[in-house]
Protein backbone atom coordinates (compact mmCIF):
# COMPACT_ATOMS: atom_id res chain seq x y z
CA UNK A 1 0.00 0.00 0.00
CA UNK A 2 2.66 2.16 0.99
CA UNK A 3 4.59 1.50 -2.28
CA UNK A 4 1.37 2.34 -4.06
CA UNK A 5 0.65 5.92 -2.60
CA UNK A 6 4.27 6.56 -2.44
CA UNK A 7 4.79 5.95 -6.37
CA UNK A 8 1.26 7.79 -7.16
CA UNK A 9 2.30 10.72 -5.20
CA UNK A 10 5.76 10.93 -6.77
CA UNK A 11 4.26 10.79 -9.94
CA UNK A 12 1.81 13.53 -9.07
CA UNK A 13 4.30 15.95 -7.51
CA UNK A 14 6.68 15.20 -10.37
CA UNK A 15 3.34 16.73 -13.11
CA UNK A 16 3.56 19.66 -10.87
CA UNK A 17 6.91 20.47 -10.96
CA UNK A 18 6.98 19.84 -14.87
CA UNK A 19 3.79 22.58 -15.15
CA UNK A 20 6.00 25.15 -13.54
CA UNK A 21 8.38 25.51 -16.69
CA UNK A 22 6.85 23.45 -19.68
CA UNK A 23 10.28 23.51 -21.86
CA UNK A 24 11.69 21.32 -19.15
CA UNK A 25 9.47 18.61 -18.66
CA UNK A 26 10.72 15.56 -17.12
CA UNK A 27 13.81 17.32 -16.02
CA UNK A 28 12.85 15.94 -11.82
CA UNK A 29 11.42 12.32 -12.44
CA UNK A 30 10.72 11.12 -8.54
CA UNK A 31 8.89 8.10 -9.53
CA UNK A 32 11.71 6.32 -10.57
CA UNK A 33 13.82 7.73 -7.71
CA UNK A 34 10.90 6.13 -5.48
CA UNK A 35 10.36 3.10 -7.92
CA UNK A 36 14.87 2.77 -7.11
CA UNK A 37 14.29 3.36 -3.60
CA UNK A 38 11.34 0.73 -2.67
CA UNK A 39 13.68 -1.65 -5.06
CA UNK A 40 16.60 -1.38 -2.83
CA UNK A 41 14.80 -1.47 0.52
CA UNK A 42 12.58 -3.95 -0.05
CA UNK A 43 13.49 -6.27 -3.11
CA UNK A 44 11.42 -8.71 -5.07
CA UNK A 45 7.97 -8.65 -3.08
CA UNK A 46 6.96 -4.94 -3.38
CA UNK A 47 7.19 -5.03 -7.55
CA UNK A 48 3.07 -5.29 -6.98
CA UNK A 49 3.00 -2.61 -4.76
CA UNK A 50 5.24 -0.77 -7.69
CA UNK A 51 3.36 -2.11 -10.33
CA UNK A 52 0.16 -0.88 -9.32
CA UNK A 53 0.98 2.78 -8.05
CA UNK A 54 3.00 3.30 -11.74
CA UNK A 55 0.04 1.87 -13.52
CA UNK A 56 -2.37 4.70 -11.21
CA UNK A 57 0.16 7.20 -11.78
CA UNK A 58 0.59 6.75 -15.71
CA UNK A 59 -3.30 6.58 -16.17
CA UNK A 60 -3.51 9.81 -14.46
CA UNK A 61 -0.23 11.73 -15.11
CA UNK A 62 1.69 10.94 -17.86
CA UNK A 63 2.19 13.89 -20.33
CA UNK A 64 1.64 12.41 -23.77
CA UNK A 65 -1.99 13.10 -24.33
CA UNK A 66 -2.09 11.31 -27.77
CA UNK A 67 -1.00 8.15 -25.92
CA UNK A 68 -3.75 4.91 -25.73
CA UNK A 69 -4.37 3.79 -22.03
CA UNK A 70 -2.88 0.47 -22.56
CA UNK A 71 0.43 2.16 -23.66
CA UNK A 72 0.68 3.65 -20.51
CA UNK A 73 -0.27 0.43 -18.67
CA UNK A 74 3.10 -1.37 -20.69
CA UNK A 75 5.02 1.73 -20.03
CA UNK A 76 4.39 1.15 -16.36
CA UNK A 77 4.79 -2.32 -16.46
CA UNK A 78 8.04 -1.66 -17.81
CA UNK A 79 9.42 1.04 -15.75
CA UNK A 80 8.29 -1.31 -13.08
CA UNK A 81 10.80 -4.08 -13.98
CA UNK A 82 13.61 -2.81 -15.53
CA UNK A 83 15.00 -1.32 -12.05
CA UNK A 84 15.04 -4.79 -11.13
CA UNK A 85 16.94 -5.76 -14.27
CA UNK A 86 19.41 -2.80 -14.24
CA UNK A 87 19.92 -4.40 -10.11
CA UNK A 88 20.38 -7.67 -11.15
CA UNK A 89 22.83 -6.87 -14.11
CA UNK A 90 24.97 -4.68 -11.46
CA UNK A 91 24.81 -7.76 -9.29
CA UNK A 92 26.81 -9.76 -11.75
CA UNK A 93 29.49 -6.85 -12.44
CA UNK A 94 29.42 -6.89 -8.22
CA UNK A 95 28.43 -3.18 -8.50
CA UNK A 96 25.41 -3.54 -6.05
CA UNK A 97 26.92 -2.61 -2.68
CA UNK A 98 24.96 0.91 -2.04
CA UNK A 99 25.65 1.34 1.43
CA UNK A 100 29.08 1.07 3.46
CA UNK A 101 31.04 2.54 6.20
CA UNK A 102 27.67 4.66 7.64
CA UNK A 103 27.46 6.50 3.42
CA UNK A 104 25.80 5.87 0.17
CA UNK A 105 28.33 4.50 -1.93
CA UNK A 106 27.30 7.74 -4.80
CA UNK A 107 29.03 5.71 -7.67
CA UNK A 108 27.06 2.75 -7.71
CA UNK A 109 23.84 4.61 -7.41
CA UNK A 110 24.57 6.28 -10.07
CA UNK A 111 25.12 3.53 -12.07
CA UNK A 112 22.08 1.85 -11.84
CA UNK A 113 20.38 5.59 -12.20
CA UNK A 114 22.24 5.58 -15.74
CA UNK A 115 21.27 2.05 -16.61
CA UNK A 116 17.44 2.34 -15.31
CA UNK A 117 17.08 5.27 -17.45
CA UNK A 118 18.95 3.95 -20.67
CA UNK A 119 16.79 0.75 -20.30
CA UNK A 120 14.12 2.82 -19.75
CA UNK A 121 14.22 4.60 -22.91
CA UNK A 122 15.28 1.91 -25.02
CA UNK A 123 12.16 0.13 -24.16
CA UNK A 124 10.09 3.07 -24.76
CA UNK A 125 11.74 3.59 -27.91
CA UNK A 126 11.12 -0.08 -29.38
CA UNK A 127 6.99 0.29 -27.96
CA UNK A 128 6.37 3.35 -29.95
CA UNK A 129 8.39 2.02 -32.84
CA UNK A 130 6.04 -0.69 -33.07
CA UNK A 131 3.22 1.17 -32.85
CA UNK A 132 4.60 3.11 -35.16
CA UNK A 133 4.56 6.50 -33.06
CA UNK A 134 8.44 7.36 -33.34
CA UNK A 135 7.68 10.70 -36.32
CA UNK A 136 7.80 12.88 -32.66
CA UNK A 137 10.08 10.85 -30.71
CA UNK A 138 13.65 11.76 -30.48
CA UNK A 139 15.68 8.45 -28.64
CA UNK A 140 18.79 10.84 -27.71
CA UNK A 141 16.47 13.79 -26.64
CA UNK A 142 14.44 11.52 -24.80
CA UNK A 143 17.14 9.34 -23.07
CA UNK A 144 19.26 12.52 -21.79
CA UNK A 145 16.17 14.02 -19.94
CA UNK A 146 15.07 10.57 -18.54
CA UNK A 147 18.96 10.16 -17.56
CA UNK A 148 18.81 13.91 -16.18
CA UNK A 149 14.91 13.17 -14.35
CA UNK A 150 16.17 9.79 -13.40
CA UNK A 151 19.03 11.53 -11.38
CA UNK A 152 17.37 14.42 -10.07
CA UNK A 153 14.66 12.53 -9.07
CA UNK A 154 16.93 9.98 -7.29
CA UNK A 155 18.94 12.47 -5.36
CA UNK A 156 15.93 14.28 -4.30
CA UNK A 157 14.19 11.06 -2.79
CA UNK A 158 17.43 9.35 -1.18
CA UNK A 159 18.94 12.78 -0.15
CA UNK A 160 15.37 13.53 1.89
CA UNK A 161 14.80 9.99 3.29
CA UNK A 162 18.37 9.27 4.37
CA UNK A 163 18.62 12.63 6.12
CA UNK A 164 15.27 12.04 7.87
CA UNK A 165 16.12 8.54 8.58
CA UNK A 166 19.16 9.59 10.72
CA UNK A 167 17.56 12.19 12.23
CA UNK A 168 14.74 9.96 13.14
CA UNK A 169 17.46 7.12 14.34
CA UNK A 170 19.14 10.18 16.77
CA UNK A 171 15.79 10.90 18.32
CA UNK A 172 14.74 7.38 19.10
CA UNK A 173 18.17 6.76 20.99
CA UNK A 174 18.30 10.05 22.88
CA UNK B 1 25.69 25.42 15.48
CA UNK B 2 26.90 23.08 12.57
CA UNK B 3 26.12 25.02 9.40
CA UNK B 4 26.18 22.12 7.28
CA UNK B 5 23.77 20.53 9.65
CA UNK B 6 21.76 23.11 9.54
CA UNK B 7 21.66 23.78 5.65
CA UNK B 8 21.27 19.94 5.34
CA UNK B 9 18.14 19.85 7.75
CA UNK B 10 16.88 22.55 5.87
CA UNK B 11 17.41 21.78 2.49
CA UNK B 12 15.70 18.78 3.14
CA UNK B 13 12.61 20.47 4.83
CA UNK B 14 12.25 23.02 1.82
CA UNK B 15 12.06 19.71 -0.45
CA UNK B 16 9.85 17.91 1.33
CA UNK B 17 7.06 20.29 1.62
CA UNK B 18 7.74 21.75 -1.60
CA UNK B 19 7.22 18.23 -3.10
CA UNK B 20 4.13 17.46 -1.20
CA UNK B 21 2.70 20.55 -1.80
CA UNK B 22 2.97 19.81 -5.77
CA UNK B 23 1.53 16.65 -5.09
CA UNK B 24 -1.47 17.87 -3.20
CA UNK B 25 -1.89 20.55 -6.17
CA UNK B 26 -1.53 17.44 -8.87
CA UNK B 27 -3.87 15.35 -6.78
CA UNK B 28 -6.68 18.43 -6.96
CA UNK B 29 -6.68 19.11 -10.43
CA UNK B 30 -6.91 15.13 -11.55
CA UNK B 31 -9.59 14.68 -8.57
CA UNK B 32 -12.20 17.60 -7.89
CA UNK B 33 -13.95 15.85 -4.86
CA UNK B 34 -10.19 15.67 -3.01
CA UNK B 35 -9.90 19.43 -3.40
CA UNK B 36 -9.46 20.42 0.34
CA UNK B 37 -9.31 16.72 1.72
CA UNK B 38 -6.08 16.25 2.22
CA UNK B 39 -3.41 19.01 3.35
CA UNK B 40 0.54 17.13 2.70
CA UNK B 41 2.08 20.21 3.21
CA UNK B 42 0.92 20.57 6.45
CA UNK B 43 2.30 16.83 7.22
CA UNK B 44 5.22 17.65 5.84
CA UNK B 45 5.88 20.74 7.98
CA UNK B 46 4.86 18.68 11.59
CA UNK B 47 7.07 15.93 10.17
CA UNK B 48 9.94 17.96 9.05
CA UNK B 49 9.83 19.82 12.49
CA UNK B 50 9.60 17.26 14.34
CA UNK B 51 12.15 15.07 13.00
CA UNK B 52 14.83 17.48 12.89
CA UNK B 53 13.19 19.93 15.68
CA UNK B 54 13.07 23.99 15.41
CA UNK B 55 16.02 24.59 13.29
CA UNK B 56 14.44 23.40 9.93
CA UNK B 57 11.87 25.71 10.38
CA UNK B 58 13.12 28.67 8.06
CA UNK B 59 13.40 25.72 5.83
CA UNK B 60 9.51 25.21 6.10
CA UNK B 61 8.51 28.47 6.09
CA UNK B 62 10.72 28.80 2.45
CA UNK B 63 9.25 25.40 1.28
CA UNK B 64 5.33 26.96 2.05
CA UNK B 65 6.16 29.95 0.13
CA UNK B 66 7.44 28.34 -2.98
CA UNK B 67 4.63 25.99 -3.12
CA UNK B 68 2.49 29.47 -2.67
CA UNK B 69 4.50 31.02 -5.29
CA UNK B 70 4.70 28.19 -7.39
CA UNK B 71 0.95 26.65 -7.41
CA UNK B 72 -1.30 29.44 -7.99
CA UNK B 73 -4.64 28.69 -9.60
CA UNK B 74 -6.07 31.18 -12.14
CA UNK B 75 -8.29 33.94 -10.47
CA UNK B 76 -5.92 33.34 -7.40
CA UNK B 77 -4.42 36.30 -5.66
CA UNK B 78 -0.26 35.28 -5.42
CA UNK B 79 -0.49 37.36 -2.04
CA UNK B 80 -3.38 35.69 -0.59
CA UNK B 81 -1.83 32.15 -1.77
CA UNK B 82 1.68 33.41 0.18
CA UNK B 83 -0.08 34.26 3.33
CA UNK B 84 -1.82 31.27 3.65
CA UNK B 85 1.06 29.15 3.40
CA UNK B 86 2.86 31.45 5.41
CA UNK B 87 0.42 31.20 8.18
CA UNK B 88 -0.40 27.23 7.67
CA UNK B 89 3.78 27.26 8.92
CA UNK B 90 3.90 29.44 11.38
CA UNK B 91 1.14 27.82 12.86
CA UNK B 92 2.99 24.48 13.01
CA UNK B 93 6.01 26.23 14.87
CA UNK B 94 3.47 27.57 17.26
CA UNK B 95 1.47 24.78 17.98
CA UNK B 96 5.02 22.64 18.70
CA UNK B 97 5.88 25.43 20.88
CA UNK B 98 3.19 25.65 22.62
CA UNK B 99 3.38 21.83 23.46
CA UNK B 100 7.00 22.35 24.41
CA UNK B 101 5.67 25.27 26.69
CA UNK B 102 3.19 22.85 28.74
CA UNK B 103 5.48 19.95 28.92
CA UNK B 104 3.75 17.54 26.00
CA UNK B 105 6.43 17.58 23.73
CA UNK B 106 7.15 14.07 24.12
CA UNK B 107 7.06 13.02 20.76
CA UNK B 108 9.01 9.61 21.07
CA UNK B 109 9.30 6.14 22.03
CA UNK B 110 11.93 3.31 21.76
CA UNK B 111 10.80 2.56 18.60
CA UNK B 112 8.39 5.03 16.39
CA UNK B 113 6.50 8.62 17.50
CA UNK B 114 4.54 8.98 20.57
CA UNK B 115 0.86 8.93 18.81
CA UNK B 116 -1.21 11.00 21.26
CA UNK B 117 0.79 14.13 21.24
CA UNK B 118 1.46 13.41 17.07
CA UNK B 119 -2.23 13.66 16.67
CA UNK B 120 -2.91 16.54 19.54
CA UNK B 121 0.05 19.01 17.94
CA UNK B 122 -2.21 17.72 14.65
CA UNK B 123 -5.41 19.27 16.03
CA UNK B 124 -3.55 22.14 17.41
CA UNK B 125 -1.96 23.18 14.00
CA UNK B 126 -4.93 22.60 12.29
CA UNK B 127 -6.86 25.23 14.88
CA UNK B 128 -3.96 27.67 14.79
CA UNK B 129 -4.02 27.34 10.96
CA UNK B 130 -7.57 27.77 10.47
CA UNK B 131 -7.62 30.68 12.51
CA UNK B 132 -4.93 32.44 10.76
CA UNK B 133 -6.05 31.56 7.24
CA UNK B 134 -9.61 33.17 8.16
CA UNK B 135 -7.74 36.34 9.19
CA UNK B 136 -5.86 36.81 5.71
CA UNK B 137 -9.21 36.19 4.12
CA UNK B 138 -10.77 38.46 5.91
CA UNK B 139 -8.45 41.00 5.37
CA UNK B 140 -7.55 40.87 1.50
CA UNK B 141 -12.14 40.41 1.43
CA UNK B 142 -12.29 37.39 0.03
CA UNK B 143 -15.34 35.59 1.68
CA UNK B 144 -18.13 34.47 -0.25
CA UNK B 145 -21.54 36.10 0.81
CA UNK B 146 -22.48 32.18 2.27
CA UNK B 147 -19.36 31.73 3.93
CA UNK B 148 -19.78 29.49 6.27
CA UNK B 149 -16.99 29.22 9.52
CA UNK B 150 -17.94 26.17 11.09
CA UNK B 151 -17.77 24.10 7.67
CA UNK B 152 -14.24 25.90 6.96
CA UNK B 153 -12.64 25.32 10.32
CA UNK B 154 -13.93 21.56 9.87
CA UNK B 155 -12.61 21.40 6.53
CA UNK B 156 -9.07 22.52 7.29
CA UNK B 157 -9.16 20.44 10.70
CA UNK B 158 -9.50 17.63 8.13
CA UNK B 159 -7.68 18.13 5.90
CA UNK B 160 -4.46 18.73 8.62
CA UNK B 161 -5.41 15.60 10.14
CA UNK B 162 -5.53 13.34 6.75
CA UNK B 163 -2.56 15.05 5.62
CA UNK B 164 -0.97 14.48 8.27
CA UNK B 165 -1.63 11.05 8.27
CA UNK B 166 -0.65 10.27 5.05
CA UNK B 167 2.81 12.00 5.57
CA UNK B 168 3.59 10.12 8.54
CA UNK B 169 2.49 6.64 7.65
CA UNK B 170 4.75 6.90 4.70
CA UNK B 171 7.95 8.79 6.45
CA UNK B 172 8.00 5.98 9.28
CA UNK B 173 7.26 3.24 6.72
CA UNK B 174 10.30 4.13 4.36
CA UNK B 175 12.43 5.40 7.30
CA UNK B 176 11.72 2.18 9.19
CA UNK B 177 12.98 0.45 5.98
CA UNK B 178 15.82 2.16 5.71
CA UNK B 179 17.09 2.34 9.24
CA UNK B 180 16.92 -1.50 8.74
CA UNK B 181 18.94 -1.10 5.50
CA UNK B 182 21.25 0.57 7.48
CA UNK B 183 21.50 -1.95 10.27
CA UNK B 184 22.23 -4.73 7.66
CA UNK B 185 24.77 -3.43 5.54
CA UNK B 186 26.83 -1.73 8.95
CA UNK B 187 26.76 -5.50 9.91
CA UNK B 188 28.00 -7.25 6.82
Amino acid sequence: MCAIAGIFLAGAASTSIDLIAPEYVGLVDLKTGTRLALVLLFGYWVLPGILLGSIGSNMLFLPYDDIHDSIRVIFALLESTIPYLALLFLHRFKWDQFYADSRMITAHLIALCALTSIMCSLAMVLVMQSLRLTENYHLFEHLGAYFSGTLSGTFIVFFMFILMTKAFMAKLKG
Amino acid sequence: MNINKWLLCNSAAVLAVFVFGAATVSLENSFVWLHNIFDLPTGARLGMLLIFGLICFPGTLVGSLLVGVAFIEPGESINVKVLEESAGAFSALIALLMMHYFKLSNFYTKESFYYPHVLFLCILTALLSATSRLIVLVQFDQLDKDFNYSEYIGSVLLSNLFGTLVFFTLAIFIMQAFRQYFIQHTTD
